[in-house]
């Protein structure tokens, strides 16, 4: 067949040995920039972009490409260890792998993580491989409507990932709303909530926000503590996951794998919105949904597959279009055309060396990655018996870092500091702080894509029901709304009855 | 000829004693002394960046000192212009790299800096591509359908953009002007969702850079007109504004400038410099791959380019309504 | 009567509601066929005041045995180390653009460790030095973060 006479020239390519250093160079450098809070793939890119104009445009594209899927699987780790999401991604890996972890089953947590990612990445490879010019072509069918409905339903699951007082976690979400909004208007380029202010023109940064409200804050609330208590459990058990985590972990995985795949070609928040509506979804379709959020092996392996799956997924509209789905894959397109190659419907084609050859390498690249993160998880769980009075500072330390670096502006840094006070008095008040970050993320885009929509259909509100995706996630948010209301309506609608009769 | 040599003396005098309380003279001999920071208000690795770093590392071996790149990005790309009004020495060891945006924002909201007065501009490099694409399907054959086809049904025909008040919305609604019809903008984020909302169908037309480029090559879409002074290397047989008979030449071009009062001298050492770049056989081909147009100006007519471009500027957004209260 | 935690941040919400509400009308709520900048902001001001209105409601009926008063909430809390180690990093951050990110690091995590939980000189020096030390090494030269250098030290 086909596929597999290109896969055979691009295994060719990917196995050269420049290539495969390269490779490795790339996953070795994206686990570490992904363990690192702050650094992201894109300044850790945009960095070394100016070293790859020496290399081959394979071996530069190669390495590119591992950094970036390299990072999503060191990503969990800080989050799972040190309670610091270095990305929007991997929020919802803090709320059960954090505890995991305090309990003393970190090994476990980073393990299936670690698996999860694999089995994710070596799937979104395939399907990126046999589908990707027909889902490049269907993703460009959502317009600013499919994405309302679709921001519609990722809030409405907003109000299922909440522990707590629902009404707080609805307050929170309000918030992260608003400050998502701060900054110039997508639509009418005027200032909103900058009061002036330079450095609020552009919008609050997402990182020293989710540091702030995570990291520092964690920090915060163990320093008023007694340092001398053991914040993890001394014993840490067992590396490798159970049998009982397999079992548990096999549905997320596999649920999470496609879940992420398919909103990973979607322009946009795709990873963000993957990892948490698969851990929505794990929550729900639980028997035990009372064990989420105080370390459920279930929340950590389903988010973490769907985010890396979505990756992979992400590499699509942009190998096949030209079209970026976000910023890393901009940067990546840049790196294309600074090699001289232009990513678009003809690159297959016309530079089909390049093409598969990335592809063939991403197989490599995650199997690489597994075998470099294994022995990795005993060292990383070691971290953890470093007494916290000496750790903290430095956690501190890298937070600040973090921020800076993004935006090369101490501005960021204050910024963290004071959501990390928030994050602090948050805690103590019961109120979390995950809704606020979703919505942060998800807001602009659901105000955004809402305005451009009654743009384009003159005002008309029967756009949304109209058309038949956006339809079908409207539906969606309305069921989950209204399901726990229908127990309770069956109730009276039985004593009416009896009532009546 | 006497006259004339002892004039020059003098005024060469004058010139350094006029610079003498602010550097020194002796500095001023054998400026640069040590490696100029050049802010770069873009995150690294996008198109403006690369280009810069390519200018940088030219310019680097006209003067003698490295050129060290500093990206400041944030508030449109006048974060970091506006940082060295605010900060840095006008000794010319930091100068920042001048979007069109430093010229338009304040006249859309109140900033910190004042682009007719605080700066000391150098010279002027290059500029984009833009250009209006429809999908393959489309009806509209030519740029004389779509504006028809607006005359026809005000308001109906959408655009995509990468963002308001950018120049590819100003200079849409100049068209429009011009052809006294009325169309529609759809601001997206950035360039590239505008290209999937016109694969898609969701808009009639985008008016972007050239992130489109790879689509039209391969037939998805159709290319409607470039707005630069002449017709673009690659799609030679498109139509630029001009010849369309709109007397528009739009590309946002930059260029570079220091603090205010800025030493003269150095000035001048950074003017020759960057000309220079802009012969390089390496920054010509990294432009060519951006589809940027070299378009350098010496100093002064740079001054005056900014001069005019400020108050077109000012017209503009006061006609579009983007100003804020 | 003492004051009630929920009551207290319920207030706390209603206020940020208003402000929310108030902005999002002065930025205008636009047209059906083209929403305003404050449209999603005055709803979203709307919705945040109704629900900050049940919280308070809530709170204020729950029984007072059930609900834990604004104090509680700091009692038997070292939370002056807190506000003492937020107030260093706030200095940090303010000292990195004139002393430089190495120098005002090194000093801030000596203070660090020798202050929140004294350790000995050994342990402080060693552990602020190699941690600053290790800290440029990766971001710093390695991986090229473009840290604050410090003005201090620039050459005029």
């Amino acid at each position: 067949m086909d596929v597999f006479n290109s896969l055979w020239l691009g295994l060719g390519v990917a196995m050269q040995p420049m290539n495969l250093l390269f490779c490795f160079a790339g996953v070795f450098i994206g686990t570490l920039i992904g363990v690192l809070p702050g650094i992201g793939p894109v300044a850790a890119m945009s960095l070394l972009l100016p070293i790859t104009f020496n290399i081959t445009p394979e071996a530069a594209i190669i390495m590119l490409s591992g950094i970036y899927y390299g990072s999503m699987y060191g990503g969990s780790t800080t989050a799972i260890l040190v309670n610091i999401p270095g990305e929007a991604a991997s929020v919802i890996t803090c709320l059960d792998g954090y505890q995991m972890a305090r309990q003393g089953r970190a090994g476990p947590a980073l393990g299936m993580a670690a698996i999860g990612s694999f089995i994710a990445g070596t799937l979104a490879v395939v399907g990126l491989m046999l589908l990707a010019p027909t889902l490049a072509r269907v993703a460009v069918k959502f317009g600013p409507a499919e994405y309302f409905s679709l921001m519609v339903l990722g809030l409405t699951i907003l109000v299922w990932l909440s522990q707590g007082s629902i009404i707080k976690a609805l307050i929170m979400a309000c918030l992260g709303v608003v400050l998502g909004l701060v900054g110039i208007d997508s639509i009418t380029a005027m200032p909103r909530l900058t009061f002036d202010q330079m450095q609020l023109i552009d919008g609050l940064g997402l990182v020293p926000i989710v540091m702030g409200l995570f990291g520092i804050a964690e920090i915060l609330n163990n320093l008023e503590q007694r340092l001398d208590r053991e914040v993890f459990q001394a014993n840490v058990k067992g590396l490798m996951p159970s049998r009982d985590d397999w079992k548990r972990s096999a549905g997320p995985i596999a649920r999470g794998s496609v879940l992420g795949f398919f909103l990973g070609i979607l322009p946009g928040g795709g990873a963000v919105i993957s990892s948490f509506l698969s851990y929505a979804m794990e929550k729900r379709l639980s028997k035990t949904p009372e064990r989420f959020g105080k370390g459920a092996i279930e929340g950590v392996a389903g988010p973490e597959t769907a985010n890396n799956a979505a990756a992979g997924a992400g590499f699509i509209p942009l190998l096949t279009l030209g079209i970026p789905p976000n910023v890393v894959m901009a940067l990546l397109l840049g790196a294309f055309i600074v090699h001289g190659v232009q990513p678009g419907p003809l690159m297959m084609t016309q530079n089909p060396q390049l093409f598969w050859g990335v592809v063939a390498s991403m197989y490599i690249g995650n199997a690489m990655l597994l075998v470099l993160n294994m022995p990795l998880i005993g060292l990383w769980v070691q971290l953890l018996k470093v007494p916290y009075k000496i750790l903290f500072p430095m956690i501190l330390l890298f937070c600040v870092i973090g921020a800076y670096s993004v935006s090369n502006q101490v501005f960021d840094v204050y910024l963290m500091l004071g959501f990390g006070v928030l994050g602090w008095l948050m805690k103590k008040f019961g109120f979390e702080p995950a809704p606020l970050v979703l919505a942060f993320v998800l807001g602009p885009m659901l105000e955004n894509n809402l305005r451009k929509s009654m743009i384009l259909s003159q005002g008309d509100f029967m756009m949304f029901l109209e058309r038949p995706i956006s339809a079908v996630c409207l539906a969606c948010a309305v069921l989950l709304l209204v399901s726990p209301l229908l127990p309770i309506f069956n109730k009276q609608r039985k004593q009416l009855a009896t009532e009546e009769s | 000829m006497r006259p004339a040599s002892h004039k020059l003396a003098r005024r060469t005098l004058l010139g350094s004693v006029l610079a003498l309380p602010a550097i020194g003279s002796a500095r001023a001999q054998a400026w640069p002394a040590r490696p100029v920071t050049l802010i770069v208000p873009w995150p690294a690795g996008g198109s403006t960046d690369v280009s810069m770093r390519a200018m940088a590392e030219a310019a680097a071996k006209h003067l003698g000192q490295q050129v060290v790149v500093d990206n400041k990005p944030g508030a449109a790309g006048t974060l970091g212009g506006a940082t060295m009004a605010a900060t840095a020495r006008p000794d010319g060891y930091t100068i920042a790299q001048m979007p069109i945006s430093m010229f338009r924002l304040p006249y859309m909201q109140k900033t910190s800096f004042d682009p007719q007065k605080d700066f000391t501009y150098i010279s002027n490099l290059t500029g984009y591509t833009f250009g209006v694409v429809v999908k393959k399907d489309s009806k509209f054959q030519t740029f004389k359908d779509l504006i028809d086809a607006a005359r026809a049904e005000p308001g109906k025909i959408t655009y995509a953009t990468p963002g308001a008040g950018t120049t590819l919305h100003i200079t849409m609604e100049q068209i429009a002007a011009a052809a006294g019809v009325k169309w529609t903008q759809v601001p997206f984020k950035g360039g590239a969702e505008t290209s999937a909302a016109v694969m898609g169908g969701h808009v009639s037309a985008t008016a972007d850079s050239t992130g489109w480029g790879p689509l039209v090559d391969a037939g998805e879409l159709r290319l409607l007109c470039t707005w630069g002074g002449a017709q673009t290397k690659k799609w030679p047989n498109v139509p630029t504004l001009t010849e369309l008979g709109f007397p528009i030449v739009s590309d946002s071009p930059f260029g570079i400038a220091g603090p205010r009062n800025m030493n003269p001298v150095a000035v001048q050492k950074l003017d020759e410099a960057f000309r220079a770049a802009m012969q390089d056989r390496a920054v010509l081909d990294t432009l060519e791959k951006f589809d940027m147009a070299p378009r350098y100006m010496p100093t002064a007519d740079y001054i005056k380019f900014v001069n005019e471009t400020i108050a077109e500027q000012k017209v503009l957004i006061e006609r579009l309504g983007l100003k804020t209260s | 009567m003492r004051l009630r935690a929920d009551t207290f941040t319920a207030l706390i919400a209603l206020g940020i509601s208003a402000f929310i509400l108030l902005q999002g009308r002065e930025l205008g709520l636009g047209r059906p066929n083209d929403p305003g900048s404050g449209f999603i902001l005055f709803w979203t001001g709307i919705i945040m005041t109704g629900l900050s209105a049940v919280l308070l409601v809530q709170s204020l009926r729950a029984r007072a045995e059930d609900s834990s008063g604004l104090g509680d909430a700091f009692a038997g809390l070292r939370w002056g180390k807190v506000i003492y180690v937020v107030a260093l990093m706030v200095l940090h951050s303010a000292a990195m653009e004139y002393f430089g990110f190495v120098l005002s690091t090194g000093v801030l995590l000596l203070v660090l460790f020798k202050t929140v939980e004294p350790q000995t000189w050994r342990v402080a020096i060693l552990g602020s030095a190699l941690t600053t030390l290790c800290a440029w090494a990766v971001f710093v030269a390695w991986l090229g973060t473009q840290m604050p250098v410090g003005s201090l030290f620039l050459p005029d």
